[in-house]
Formats: structure tokens, C-alpha cells, sequence
């Protein structure tokens, strides 16, 4: 349908318009958005809704080409109900506005599930774009106040008011009109800086902001005091473009990748409703916080379970809790055994009663003790301006005494001068457009920071604790050691077509031995029994546990997960089954070990011949580790030494730990769909990248450098003069902005040209 | 030279008009997303589905 | 589907709404557009061959045929024809076609679009009939009489209303960048325009501005650079953002940066305008400090620029075969040259050597023929195939035109630099004992004749080009259909409206600043009006503040009309008025101009360009007998000068009619005459006339002519050479008055 639709609207020529347009979509599951029937349930997910009109903001991962665009906006012409769509590309989400009447939000969902783009409903994910509009406000002010102030200098700039006899007159009105105009500048655009150095001041904490403050203020009182007294024009135009300057500096240094939660916990993974069984039988779906112990649940196969709970099913059902815990293998339960939330029903659907509310379920205590959002640790700058404003202070007042016994108005002058020129402006500029610059850089390679405080984390980096499944293996991809077999073409051909009809992991690790060897399946034969628990039979084929297909292990000594017998003797068998590494795992081991400690944990059971063996140490591995102990690890990691510890994990049960780190990184094969908490979300197709991250990183220091190295020049000549009461408006009105630009020039273009020559760049 | 106030307020004057403008912008979300605007501009005149829902049945 | 749409039914809230209608069905206006590009073609063949025939002027004066087309006369013909009728023209086509895309809705009337076509239309022809019968402000670029000044604003608010009408219907809540820089534009041109037009009429033909000498110009050149930054440049910034990425059929290359580029741009032209004024001798760290604002205004030119270019990475071989790629491209890195080039010249050092030559005529020229000429071009090869459902005739004379617009472009400026540079150095070459290398102007003008010769050779291969592009267009036309009113879907605008953001607001303004983004505009528009007329009058009634000079005092009756004569024929087209406190100046013309000298100058006369030498301290340098003879046959007396004879002067009689009704205007003005001086007006006139006329007699004895002519006193010749014989001379008065 969807291509029809495209292709009926000559939209075609959009595939060359962007590569990544209709690439072969992930399987989606197939959500249940019946709950969405449910006023209460559905109200979070409203922006707006009166008696005709109800608006959603629905989150729609798999938008991914600009066709996307055009089909989901046109969605008014597909159902009658829809009466206009806007789509935010990047975000990925839609803004809806339909018509409940005509179109109920649960056929909406279907809708779009139908056309390819199944909404996602999490709770907690906030799906409002984040552009910080206060910030925008201060700077158009700023902007605005900085041009017109610079216009009302002109007469002074272009010394009309000494060509003209009464320039004097308009000179004092423009005085006082840029004294009218700077005042919002100050106390709107500029209120930030004042209050974060006033809180500095009061709480003892040295931060940039009092230097800068100092600074404003300075300009300020002595602009007002020359144009109070008509001695000059005062410095507004400096004080509005310093203000400028530093404002669009923060602008750019917060660049939030708004289509990422970097606070996905368990609200984000799991569904919104669960599917609760009344006692006329009759499901319907409640909220999961609404779930009490005692209540009978269902749960369809590929669906999640929601809490805690005793397994009530007839049969024995397969759990796959491979992103809960780790294990890459399924585990198989019966009746009234205790499972637990996260895990995924395989195939086959089943009831529960539970036990515990959701939040109290085992595995959610995880984010019971992790730490919320902690401080930001005190930035380079930060810990510069200390001194920095030490030495301006002790200058301004040496200035002072200097002149103090010739002439204390000039000394005070001379002060004043010192404190406006000192203003560390390049120095509070050159961090936010370094760090911009390569959040920026990191993103176009997959790595997507939280916020660009981070970059300091990475030359502290000395110890990296890797989780082992979904970061360092595939989540697919399923690798099955043959140990041994005696099987013919056409046995395999027919045992493929067996294991073609489960669902069950190892089936389809087999399945997927097989399409490796190119061996295409025999047409399905009918009567294949699958005995949950055990495996499949049909006839006298058997393919299961070796108990199942009657082999004696004794003969064989290696663990087998899987065999397969015809009459009881055997025709091939295999051992653990393993998930396939990722590629470049070298190159990440080895650029990593070269930095720093190497770990291991995983929630699977020791592999064997892996990559990493002779590069971390056997006491470095840890397998088996629940959740907990990975969190403990960290956690008792921080304990033993200063050094900085980076995290990386793909699962629920690496968030602990990744809070913990100092530097949790989320490996993510798809950052849109969902990673866990983290401050940084690194897309898996780069994962081998990250040596090179850090070492990009630790080269940019060196930027950084050159500019604080420019920045004090400018700021020893500037005060040369100062400290000389010569001062002048003008010249403060060339110096800071010459001073600002060049400080944002050098920082840009140096990392630009140390990302060139890197190995980053030349990697993509 | 008094023109010069004359000038200089005229200009300030639309100035101000245009930080109003920014302002509205700003506060209306006109840049809450500044992607997808430039990529829509593309289909605008694109025919409708409607048009073609026909065209589905035979193809 | 095909429900009647309700859009304009009711304005209530949006439960009261009947459910049903999803999409309105409505059709976008492409006969306007069409129109339009017909008007931009047809203007464009015009503007580019009048400045075709003006370029051949300067090369053979023998092309002046008469009064109607000397140089003076069609010099401004071509700026205006080029600028306001083919420019216009240009983008009035691209943002009709534009913005109703763009927001999803027909033009909010036809019949306003009809009124601004026709009415736009009307002001050409109007222009292209008073300029060269001598009806002229003689201010550059806004030649016009004050009837037609009025006529344009009516015509421009027009515009305004049928646009910012159209932004208020939309149905879609987002307004993509270019409709900024169309709002931006109206807004700043009607301000600009109204702001320079502040003239009091005498009779219908005749008008003196309100501000006279120095003030005069300071308001001339703030419109000067705005008209050129909000009409030349931000709409068309506009067109770039909307046709190039339909014409790559990509999107531009960073939308967000976009928005910045516009910004940035609003916030620093609307102050960069006054300080493009330099021009008298200022403090020495003003001109680093002009550096460093030169350096902003680039800033976002590039940004924009790169912006472009950018949007076409990894479409250049689409470019490589496309002629509208290749022309937008050229286009944009004309834009790129001219704005490094124009901040550039800002710099009072730059300037010293730039202003007053040729290289001032080569950078506006890449500007028009590179960024407006080119963009106009490609914008029409795209649009018309596509409201005329049809292919383009032939991409291959498209290609031909492409290279001849290139080429054209090289070959009219890059003579203009070399023309430029090498006359600016002859102008200020000194020999070892301190004389002129080149005392005689013309040597400077032999020198650069060649260049002259090179730039018609350019200017003939452009026009060349845009004959083959009309041809090409005719014939696309008729193989293809006007698709008149094209029809088009979009949701219901109640429903876009109503999409704006979730939750119902508080806060009151805001939620009605929301959703009045137009009234808004408007409105600021209207204040700014109020405001700049609640300055101005003040100003007008005030007594000039510029430093007085006792001995500089208001021209008489005959010198006025002389004046007047001097404006009509476009004198300043070629002669500059402004001596600059250089040696090179002061050596070849005499004592530097003070602004104290312009007070009675209504409008001023500096003048941009030197074709010939200053005119300031021309009075009192040559006997009247001279001026005559000169102007009857300027070959006569030199035979390279290329200025054209004046024969008409002799003949006709000077219109005394209005000359006391002039004085009286000036007298409101604030020029300080006395009432019995304006009653006594014409008999002034005759005896200053009788004088001169007699000075003639007695030194040309042999000039049949002139001793047949009884009615000597009478002519306009002799009002003129009373003009050139006051020039400048008032402040020598004084240094006598001082000696003495």
C-alpha cells in the first residue's frame, strides 16, 4: 500500500533524495493498542482535546526517509477522520489532529501501524520539543539592543559631534536612549550570569560567572556614570555585544538531540496497559500502575510481562530475558513457577497471577537506588576564573593605590577600566563552541552526548567496564557450533523445514545455521509436534535437548545445547550456542586496553575462544553477574580509585551500573527505539569506534589551549592599557567584539581541522 | 546634523518591529522544528493521494 | 473528499465547527505569475538594452540623439527600468508563485493581484516616459516625481495587503524562510521609500525634498544601501531559499541556518545602512572600527551563500547539465563577490580610491547582472515549463544563454575594475614637482576608453543572451497550455490554524500575538510610519544646525532655474559636486567642499560617478563665453570628450512661469528669501539674464548664431551658465571679505 501510494504520486524521485529512504524496515511487533479505548489511559498521551477535535503527539520510530513526510501528512486523504498531520522529521513523532468521532485513537494507532509507522506509547518520554525559547528571547534582545546601540554611536564613532556645533545635544539624547535600551539587555538577557555569580558568591563556589559579572557590571555603572554626567558616550555597545556574544555561545554549546531519551528507565520499555482478565473471563486493559497482586493477567506471545508473577499455563512456555538479565539463551518455565517482569513470552501466550505491584517487581528496584541526576562537576573554566578573578581583582586594586597619591578619580577610573577589559569573554566563550563543535562531530559518528559537560569525562576515562551480550554480540545473530554430524543434504534440507515451523530461539539459531550453508528447506511437512521444554518431533525426527533425542551425553564431553536424532541415533549435534560478535571488536579492545583497565560482565555464562581473551585478564571477566552485583561492581570500582570509569551496556540490567560510571555509555542498535539510562547513547554500528572518540577528544584539549594562550594576550594588552586610564569607548568597542570573534574563529576551525586529520574522519 | 536622529530612530523603529516579529516567532514555535519545513517545500506541489487511490486498485 | 471547504466561514472556536470537511479543494493562481513573468522577461530585454545604448554613449557621444536621449537622461531610464521593472517584476513573479505554495493558498484576492500588476506596470511606463523628458528628483534611484512616488506606495500597499492577506489565510502554520524575507522586504522598502520621497511639490512635474545639502544626502544614500540591501538582495534571498531547492529538488542544505542567515542579516543591515555614509574626513579608528563591523555584515552573506551552494553537494552533476542549476549557482556566487566586495568598499581607505570610478559601476553590475539577472533567469527556465504543463524548449539554448549571461557578466565587470582602478591611480598621480601627472581629466578618460569599448562588448553578449532566452520562453510557451488556476488539497484551515500547539493558553497576548502574525507586522509597520513623521516635522521647521558660512547664500531666481536645468538634463549622471579634502582633489578642482556650502542645495547634486571632473568650484573658472560654446559642441573644444552636445540649450526659452512659486516652496522649506524677493522674482531673473546675455554678445563676436538670437536673455543657456558660474564660489567670497 505505502508503495503504491508513493509510487501513484511520483514520489521516486525521493529515494535518490535520501539513501536511508525505503531501506528495509525492522520487524515490527505488532503492538495491542486496544488499551488506548480506555479514557483514562489514553488521556496522557492527549495534548488537546475538546468536543470535536482531539490532538496527539504520537512517537513514530520508523519515519526515516522524507517520503515518510509526505505519505503520514496526506493521512487526511487515506481516513476521514484525520484532519491534519505535521511531522517532526528529526524528532520523529507526528502531531495528529483527528476527529474521535470519525476516527477512535485506537483505529488511529492501527492506521498507522498498518501503513508501516506502528506508534510507540511510553510513559515518562515527553515528546515536546526542546528548544530552550527563554534563551532565544535573550538573545534576540541582546541582538537587537547590541545593532541599535552601535547605531546610536555612530555620531560618536564618526566624530559628528565634534564636526558640528550642537552635536553635543543629540549626542547626550542617543546617551540616554542606549541607557533606556540596555536596561532589558541587563536584566533580561544578562539576568543569568548576575544571579549564578551571586549564588557563586554566596555559596563559595568559584564559577565563571562572577568574572563575567563582574565585568557587565562594571561596564554598566560606569557607562551610566559618563552619560549621567555627560563625560561620554559609555560602553553599552561593548556590554550589549559581550552579552550577545556569550548568550549565542551557550545557544550553541546546548545542542540536545531531541529525538533520544537518555532517561529511557523501565516506564520507557515497557507497554502502557496491561491485559488483565475479569472474571467473566472478558480482557481488558488497565494501566500498569493499576495492576494489583492478586490480578490474572494475560500475555501474548512476543508480549512482555508486566510484573512479577506465578506462571498459570497448562504447558511449560520459553521466556526470552535476554535484555533483562543478559542470558542470551531462553529459559523454559511451567506452571507456578515465579517469573519475572522484563522478561519476553516466545511463542506461546499464557497467563499470570501477580504477585507484586509493577514498581515493586524484582528487577525494578534497580532504579529504586540509583541516583538521580548528580551535579555537574565543576568545568574547566570554572576552575580557571578562580584565579582569573583573583588576578583581575589584586590588578584593579594595585591599579587603585597606584594612582591613588596622584589622583584618586583616575585611579578608580583606571580600576573600572581593568575590570571591563578583563572580562574573561573569550574564555567563557571558547568552551561552549569547542564543546558544541564536537558534540556536534561525535553525533555524525553515533555518538550522542547528554550534555557537553561529558567531554571533560573522557581524559579522566582509565577503566572501562564492557557488558558482554547486546554490546560487545549482536542481539540477532545467533552463531551454533557444529560438533558433530552425520547428516546428508536431505536430512538437513528436511530438519531446516522442521525447525522452521517453531518460533523458538534454537530453532531458529538452527534455521539460521542452515540459510549460513546456503542449504534451502524441503517443503514443510505437516504433524510437527513441538513438546515445549523438550524440542520438535516429527515422525521419527527429533531436534531438542540430547534427554530428547535419547543420546547419551557420556560419549560426548563438550556442553550440548541441541541435537538432532533420527530413530534415537543421533545425526548431528551442536554445541553452546553463541552470539556473534560484533565487527572491529579488535581494534575497540585493543584501542581501549591501551587507555586503560579492561572488564567484562555478563549476565550469560562463560563463552568460549572469545576475542578479548589475552586482552583482559581472566580476573577482569565476570560472567553470571545479576543486575545487581554489575551495579555493585561499578559502584565498588568508584570506591577503589579516583581514575574515571566508563560503562558501557545495552540492557536493563546495565542501568544500574551505567548510573553509577562516570561516564555510562548505551550501546543502542536502534538510539530511537529505546537504550537504557545513560549519559551518553552510542549506536552499535560504531561501537568499535570509541577508541578513536576519546582520542579525538583529548586532541581537541589542545584547541582549547591555543585560545585560552590568545585570549590572555588580549587580555594583557587590553589591561596594559587600562591600567593606564586610557581606556577609551572605542576602543573596548573594537577590542571585545575583534577579541570575541577571533576567540570563536580559532576554536571552530582548530577542531575542525584536528577532526580532519583524525582517524574519525577518515573512518566515515 | 540632526538627521541623523532622524534616521537612526527610523531605524530603530523597524528594528523593534522586527524583534517583535522574532519574538512571536520564537514563542509561536516557529523554530521548534528546523528540520522537516525545508524538506516539506519539496511536495508542495505534489498531486494528492486521492487522485491516485484509483490508480491502487489496478496496480 | 470534494466537500465545500470553510475555510473563511466563521472565525469561532473550533468546537462550533461542523465535522466533515478534511481538505479544502482550492486552485493556486498561475495567470498572475505568468503575467508577471512576462512583465520580468520583457522588462529585462528593455533595461539591459537601454543600458546597452547608454554604454555605447560613453563610447560614441553621437548616439546622444536628442534632448530625450542623452546620457544624463537615460543613465537613470536604465537604473530605474533595471531595478523597479525588471527586478520587481522578478520577484513579484517568484513570490506569487511562491507563497501560495508555500502556505497553501490561493493569493488572498485576484483582483489586488490584477490592480498590482497593472499598477506596476503603469509606474514603468510612467517613469520610462518622465525620465527622459527630464521630470526627475535627480536623486539615484529614486528619479521619480512626487505623483508617481505616490503612486508607488499605493501600488506597494497593494502588494502588502494581498500578501500579508494570503499569510493570514494559510493553512499551514509554519512560515518557511522565504516568506520572512518577503515580510522583511515590504516592511523596510515602505519605510525606506516614504522616508526618502519626504518632497514638497511646486506644480505637478516639480518638487524640492525637504532636506537640503548634506542632510539631503545622508537621507539619499541610508535609502541608497537599504533599497539595494531589502530590494535587490533580501527578497531574492528569499527566491534562493524557495527555487533552488525545488529546482535541486533537495532540501537547502541547513534550514536552521537558514533562519540565522535571515536574522543575523534583519539585525545588521537595518544599522549597516548609515554607515556606508562615509564620506567626509573622519578620526582614524573609525575606519578599523568600519573593518570590524564589515566583518558582521559578511558574516551572514556567506552564511547565506554557503547555504546555497551547499544545498546542491552531491547534486553537481545535475548541475553539470541543468542550465537552471548552473545559472542559480553563478547567481549565488555572484551574491558571495558582491557582498565580500560591498564591506569592503565601506572602508574609508577602499573607498578613497573606489569612490567616484568605475569600480563602483562594476560592483553593482555583478550584483544585477550576476545575482538578480542570473536567479531572474533560472527562476523563469524552471517556472514557466511547469504552469505551462510543458518541457522546456531547448535546454541546449538555455546552455548558450547560460554561457552568454557568464561570459556577459565577465566581460561588463572586470573591464569596470581594471577602468576603475587604473583611473582612480591617474587622478591621484603627482609628478616629482608636485603638479598633476594628469592634469587634463581626459587623459584619464582616453586611458580607460578601451575598457569602455570591452564593457559594450559585455553588455551586448548579456542582452544577446536574454534575446535567446525570450525567444526560448516564446516558444516553450507555445508548445504548452497555461494551467491558469491550478488545483490543489490541503487540510482545512481552521484545522492548521487550530494546530498550533496543544494546551489552551493563560496568558492573553501572547496566545493573540499567536494568532496574529500579520496585524503584528502591520502594525509595527504603521508606528513606524507615525513615528518617523512625528520626528520629521520638527525637523523640517527647525533651522538647518549644519555649521552656517555668512558668505554662502541662497541662489537667485535665474540661478535657481539654472539649477533646475542642470537637474533635468541629469548634469550629475556624469559630473560629481563633492570635492574631498585630498591633495590629488583639491590640486586638480580647488579648495575641498564644506558641508556648510550645501545648505541651499535642494536636492544635492554630489552625484556617484566621475565621468567627467567635478563641478564644484566650476563658477568663475571659464568666461560665460565658454560654458556656451561648450555646451553647443563639447567636441569643438575637445575632440575625445565624449560628453554630448547641448545644442537645445541655445533654442529653447527658459520657463520662467514657476519660478516664484519655486522660491515660495523654498521659502517653506526654511531657504531664507524674502517675500517681496519671490514677488520680484522674474524681473531678478531678467536683469541677472540681460547681463550675461550681454557678457555673450561681447565675447563671442563672431558667433552668428548667437548674435542673431535676439531673445538671448531668454534662453536656457543662459540660466544654466548663471548655475555653473555661482557654483562654489560663495566661500572665495569670504576669503576676500577676510582679506579685506
Amino acid at each position: 500500500m505505502v508503495f503504491n501510494l508513493l509510487k501513484a504520486n511520483g514520489l521516486d524521485d525521493f529515494y535518490d533524495l535520501d539513501q536511508t529512504a525505503g531501506r528495509s524496515q525492522r520487524r515490527v511487533r505488532l503492538e495491542d493498542y486496544s488499551w488506548l479505548e480506555d479514557a483514562r489511559l489514553r488521556q496522557e498521551f492527549i495534548d488537546f482535546e475538546d468536543e470535536t477535535y482531539c490532538r496527539m503527539r504520537l512517537d513514530l520510530p520508523s519515519i526515516h526517509c522524507s517520503a515518510c513526510i509526505w505519505l503520514l501528512e496526506n493521512l487526511n486523504q487515506l481516513d476521514e477522520g484525520v484532519k491534519s498531520v505535521q511531522v517532526n522529521f528529526a524528532q520523529k513523532t507526528a502531531n495528529i489532529l483527528f476527529v474521535p468521532e470519525q476516527l477512535s485513537a485506537r483505529n488511529l494507532a492501527d492506521l498507522l501501524a498498518r501503513i508501516g509507522y506502528p506508534p510507540r506509547f511510553r510513559k515518562g518520554k515527553s515528546l515536546k520539543p526542546t528548544t530552550d525559547k527563554k534563551l532565544l528571547y535573550q538573545i534576540g534582545l541582546a541582538g537587537f539592543v547590541f545593532g541599535n546601540i552601535m547605531l546610536f554611536s555612530f555620531p560618536e564613532y564618526l566624530g559628528l559631534s565634534r564636526d558640528t556645533n550642537d552635536g553635543g545635544s543629540f549626542q547626550v539624547l542617543f546617551g540616554y536612549l542606549n541607557l533606556v535600551l540596555i536596561l532589558p539587555v541587563l536584566l533580561f538577557s544578562g539576568r543569568d550570569y548576575l544571579m549564578a555569580a551571586y549564588r557563586g558568591i554566596r555559596y563559595g563556589v568559584h564559577t565563571v560567572d562572577i568574572p563575567i559579572a563582574l565585568g557587565i557590571l562594571a561596564l554598566f555603572f560606569r557607562s551610566v556614570y559618563e552619560v549621567v554626567w555627560a563625560i561620554g558616550p559609555g560602553y553599552f555597545d561593548s556590554l550589549a555585544g559581550l552579552l550577545f556574544f556569550l548568550l549565542v555561545g551557550k545557544w550553541f554549546q546546548a545542542k540536545t538531540f531531541s529525538r533520544l531519551s537518555f532517561d529511557g528507565d523501565y516506564r520507557s520499555y515497557f507497554p502502557v496497559a496491561a491485559r488483565k482478565i475479569t472474571e467473566n473471563g472478558q480482557i481488558t486493559p488497565i494501566g500498569l500502575s493499576e495492576v494489583r497482586p492478586g490480578d490474572l493477567l494475560s500475555v501474548q506471545p512476543g508480549g512482555l510481562i508486566p510484573v512479577d508473577g506465578l506462571l498459570d499455563s497448562p504447558v511449560s512456555v520459553g521466556i526470552d530475558y535476554s535484555f533483562v538479565t543478559g542470558e542470551s539463551a531462553a529459559q523454559t518455565r511451567t506452571n507456578g513457577n515465579r517469573i519475572y517482569a522484563g522478561g519476553r513470552a516466545i511463542e506461546t501466550s499464557f497467563k499470570l497471577i501477580a504477585e507484586k505491584k509493577v514498581e515493586e517487581s524484582y528487577l525494578l528496584q534497580l532504579w529504586k537506588d540509583a541516583p538521580g541526576e548528580q551535579e555537574p562537576k565543576q568545568n574547566l573554566t570554572d576552575r580557571l576564573s578562580k584565579y582569573f578573578t583573583r588576578v583581575v581583582l589584586s590588578i584593579a586594586l594595585a591599579t587603585c593605590l597606584y594612582w591613588y597619591p596622584t589622583d584618586i578619580g583616575k585611579g578608580l577610573y583606571a580600576a573600572g577600566s581593568v575590570l571591563i577589559i578583563a572580562c574573561p569573554c573569550a574564555i567563557a566563550l571558547a568552551i561552549p563552541f569547542c564543546y558544541g563543535t564536537i558534540i556536534r562531530l561525535l553525533a555524525k559518528h553515533g555518538l550522542y552526548l547528554k550534555h557537553s559537560g561529558l567531554i571533560e569525562q573522557f581524559p579522566k576515562l582509565k577503566h572501562f567496564v564492557l557488558d558482554k551480550t547486546g554490546t560487545l554480540t549482536h542481539h540477532e545473530a545467533i552463531s551454533l557450533p557444529l560438533i558433530q554430524s552425520s547428516w546428508n543434504k536431505a536430512d538437513m534440507a528436511l530438519v531446516m523445514a522442521i525447525c522452521q515451523q517453531s518460533s523458538h530461539p534454537k530453532s531458529k539459531a538452527l534455521h539460521q545455521w542452515f540459510s549460513k550453508r546456503k542449504i534451502l528447506a524441503a517443503t514443510s511437512p505437516a504433524g510437527v509436534k513441538e513438546i515445549v521444554g523438550k524440542g520438535l518431533e516429527y515422525g521419527p525426527w527429533r531436534i531438542g535437548s540430547p534427554d530428547f533425542c535419547q543420546i547419551d551425553r557420556s560419549e560426548i564431553d563438550a556442553h550440548i545445547s541441541l541435537c538432532v536424532s533420527y530413530k534415537g541415533e543421533m545425526k548431528a549435534i551442536f554445541g553452546q550456542s553463541k552470539n556473534q560478535m560484533r565487527n572491529g571488536l579488535d581494534h575497540f579492545l585493543k584501542g581501549l586496553s591501551q587507555r586503560g583497565q579492561l572488564y567484562v560482565l555478563s549476565g550469560d555464562i562463560e563463552p568460549t575462544n572469545t576475542p578479548w581473551e589475552g586482552i583482559i585478564s581472566t580476573e577482569n571477566q565476570h560472567y553470571e553477574c545479576s543486575p545487581f552485583d554489575k551495579k555493585k561492581f561499578v559502584a565498588d570500582l568508584q570506591e577503589k580509585t579516583t581514575e574515571g570509569i566508563c560503562m558501557l551496556g545495552d540492557g536493563l540490567n546495565d542501568t544500574g551500573a551505567l548510573a553509577d560510571a562516570d561516564l555510562g555509555i548505551a550501546v543502542s542498535e536502534d538510539a530511537t527505539t529505546f537504550a537504557p539510562a545513560g549519559d551518553a547513547i552510542l549506536s552499535a554500528d560504531n561501537l568499535n569506534q570509541l577508541p578513536d572518540f576519546i582520542t579525538f577528544v583529548l586532541k581537541t584539549r589542545w584547541v582549547l589551549y591555543a585560545a585560552y594562550l590568545f585570549a590572555l594576550a588580549y587580555n594583557i594588552t587590553g589591561i596594559i592599557i587600562a591600567v593606564q586610564g586610557k581606556l577609551s569607548p572605542v576602543i573596548a568597542a573594537i577590542l571585545m567584539p575583534l577579541s570575541s570573534i577571533t576567540t570563536v574563529c580559532i576554536v571552530i576551525f582548530g577542531v575542525f581541522s584536528i577532526y580532519h586529520i583524525s582517524d574519525l574522519h577518515k573512518s566515515c | 546634523m540632526r538627521v541623523i536622529i532622524f534616521l537612526a530612530l527610523l531605524s530603530i523603529l523597524i528594528a523593534g518591529g522586527f524583534l517583535v516579529a522574532f519574538l512571536w516567532a520564537v514563542r509561536s514555535g516557529q523554530y521548534e522544528d528546523d528540520s522537516t519545513p525545508s524538506i516539506r517545500i519539496l511536495f508542495d506541489d505534489k498531486t494528492t493521494i486521492s487522485k491516485h487511490t484509483e490508480e491502487e486498485g489496478k496496480t | 473528499m470534494t466537500k465545500p471547504p470553510f475555510l473563511n466561514t466563521q472565525k469561532k472556536k473550533a468546537k462550533l465547527e461542523p465535522i466533515g470537511t478534511l481538505v479544502d479543494n482550492f486552485s493556486y493562481d498561475n495567470k498572475i505569475v505568468r503575467n508577471f513573468a512576462y512583465a520580468t522577461a520583457f522588462w529585462g530585454l528593455v533595461g539591459t538594452s537601454v543600458g546597452l545604448l547608454a554604454a555605447f554613449q560613453l563610447i560614441f557621444p553621437s548616439l546622444n540623439f536628442t534632448a530625450e536621449t542623452t546620457f544624463g537622461r537615460i543613465r537613470p531610464l536604465h537604473t530605474n527600468a533595471a531595478i523597479f521593472a525588471f527586478v520587481g517584476n522578478g520577484i513579484y513573479m517568484g513570490v506569487y508563485y511562491s507563497l501560495q505554495r508555500l502556505l497553501k493558498a490561493r493569493m488572498y484576492s485576484d483582483t489586488l493581484s490584477k490592480i498590482h500588476f497593472w499598477g506596476w506596470q503603469a509606474i514603468i511606463l510612467m517613469a520610462a516616459l518622465t525620465i527622459p523628458l527630464g521630470i526627475t528628483t535627480s536623486k539615484e534611484y529614486a528619479e521619480l516625481e512626487w505623483p508617481i512616488d505616490i503612486a508607488i506606495a499605493l501600488v506597494w500597499i497593494v502588494f502588502g495587503i494581498n500578501m500579508f492577506g494570503t499569510i493570514l489565510k494559510r493553512r499551514v502554520q509554519h512560515l518557511y524562510v522565504a516568506i520572512w524575507f518577503y515580510m522583511a522586504t515590504w516592511v523596510t522598502v515602505t519605510v525606506l521609500h516614504v522616508g526618502n520621497s519626504l518632497e514638497l511639490p511646486v506644480h505637478l512635474f516639480k518638487s524640492y525634498p525637504v532636506f537640503a545639502g548634506v542632510q539631503d544626502a545622508l537621507v539619499q544614500w541610508w535609502y541608497g544601501h537599504n533599497a539595494v540591501a531589502f530590494f535587490l538582495t533580501t527578497p531574492y534571498l528569499g527566491l534562493m531559499y524557495y527555487f533552488m531547492p525545488k529546482a535541486a529538488n533537495r532540501p537547502v542544505f541547513s534550514y536552521r541556518l537558514s533562519i540565522i542567515h535571515f536574522w543575523a542579516l534583519i539585525f545588521i543591515y537595518i544599522w549597516a545602512g548609515p554607515h556606508h555614509l562615509l564620506y567626509t574626513s573622519l578620526p582614524d579608528w573609525t575606519q578599523s572600527l568600519g573593518m570590524v563591523f564589515s566583518l558582521m555584515l559578511i558574516a551572514p552573506s556567506w552564511g547565506g551563500m554557503l547555504n546555497g551552494l551547499l544545498t546542491l553537494r552531491g547534486a553537481w552533476d545535475k548541475v553539470r547539465t541543468d542550465p537552471v542549476l548552473k545559472m542559480m549557482v553563478v547567481a549565488v556566487t555572484a551574491y558571495g563577490m558582491a557582498t565580500l566586495e560591498g564591506p569592503l568598499l565601506s572602508i574609508k581607505s577602499v573607498n578613497a580610491i573606489s569612490h567616484y570610478t568605475d569600480w563602483t559601476i562594476g560592483h553593482v553590475h555583478i550584483g544585477t547582472l550576476g545575482w538578480n539577472g542570473m536567479l531572474t533567469f533560472g527562476i523563469l527556465y524552471w517556472l514557466i515549463p511547469r504552469i505551462f504543463q510543458t518541457k522546456l524548449y531547448s535546454v541546449k539554448l538555455a546552455n548558450t544563454h547560460f554561457w552568454l549571461a557568464t561570459l556577459g557578466m565577465l566581460f561588463y565587470a572586470v573591464p569596470m575594475y581594471l577602468a576603475g582602478w587604473a583611473q582612480s591611480a591617474m587622478w591621484k598621480q603627482f609628478q616629482p614637482d608636485g603638479r598633476l601627472q594628469f592634469g587634463n581629466f581626459l587623459e584619464t578618460l582616453d586611458a580607460i576608453m578601451p575598457m569602455y569599448m570591452l564593457r559594450a562588448l559585455g553588455g551586448t553578449i548579456y542582452v544577446v543572451g536574454v534575446i535567446v532566452m525570450i525567444y526560448n520562453i516564446r516558444k516553450t510557451i507555445g508548445q504548452g497550455e497555461l494551467l491558469a488556476n491550478e488545483a490543489a488539497q490541503a487540510p482545512a484551515r481552521k484545522v492548521a490554524a487550530h494546530g498550533k500547539d496543544g494546551h489552551k493558553k493563560k496568558e492573553h497576548w501572547h496566545r493573540w500575538i499567536e494568532r496574529r502574525p500579520v496585524q503584528l507586522l502591520v502594525l509595527s509597520t504603521v508606528a513606524v510610519l507615525i513615528g518617523g513623521m512625528v520626528e520629521i516635522f520638527p525637523m523640517i521647521m527647525i533651522d538647518e544646525n549644519v555649521p552656517k558660512i555668512e558668505s554662502v547664500q541662497p541662489y537667485t531666481a535665474l540661478e535657481l532655474e539654472g539649477r533646475d536645468i542642470y537637474i533635468k538634463e541629469g548634469c550629475n549622471a556624469c559630473h560629481s559636486q563633492m570635492i574631498r579634502p585630498f591633495r590629488s582633489e583639491t590640486e586638480r578642482y580647488g579648495e575641498y567642499s564644506k558641508s556648510g556650502e550645501f545648505v541651499y542645495d535642494r536636492p544635492h547634486l554630489w552625484g556617484s560617478k566621475r565621468t567627467g571632473p567635478d563641478l564644484h568650484r566650476v563658477g568663475a573658472k571659464y568666461p560665460d563665453s565658454w560654458h556656451y560654446t561648450h555646451m553647443e559642441n563639447p567636441q569643438a573644444m575637445n575632440e575625445t570628450s565624449i560628453m554630448p552636445p547641448y545644442p537645445w540649450l541655445l533654442e529653447r526659452e527658459l520657463n520662467a512661469h514657476y519660478t516664484s512659486a519655486k522660491i515660495r516652496t523654498l521659502m517653506t522649506l526654511g531657504t531664507p528669501y524674502t517675500d517681496d524677493y519671490a514677488e520680484s522674482a522674474e524681473e531678478e531673473l531678467q536683469a541677472q539674464a540681460k547681463e550675461i546675455a550681454n557678457n555673450l554678445r561681447e565675447q563671442l563676436p563672431d558667433h552668428q548664431y548667437l548674435q542673431n538670437d535676439e531673445h538671448l536673455e531668454k534662453k536656457e543657456i543662459v540660466a544654466l551658465i548663471a548655475y555653473l558660474q555661482r557654483l562654489g564660489t560663495d566661500i572665495s567670497k569670504e576669503e576676500q571679505s577676510t582679506k579685506k
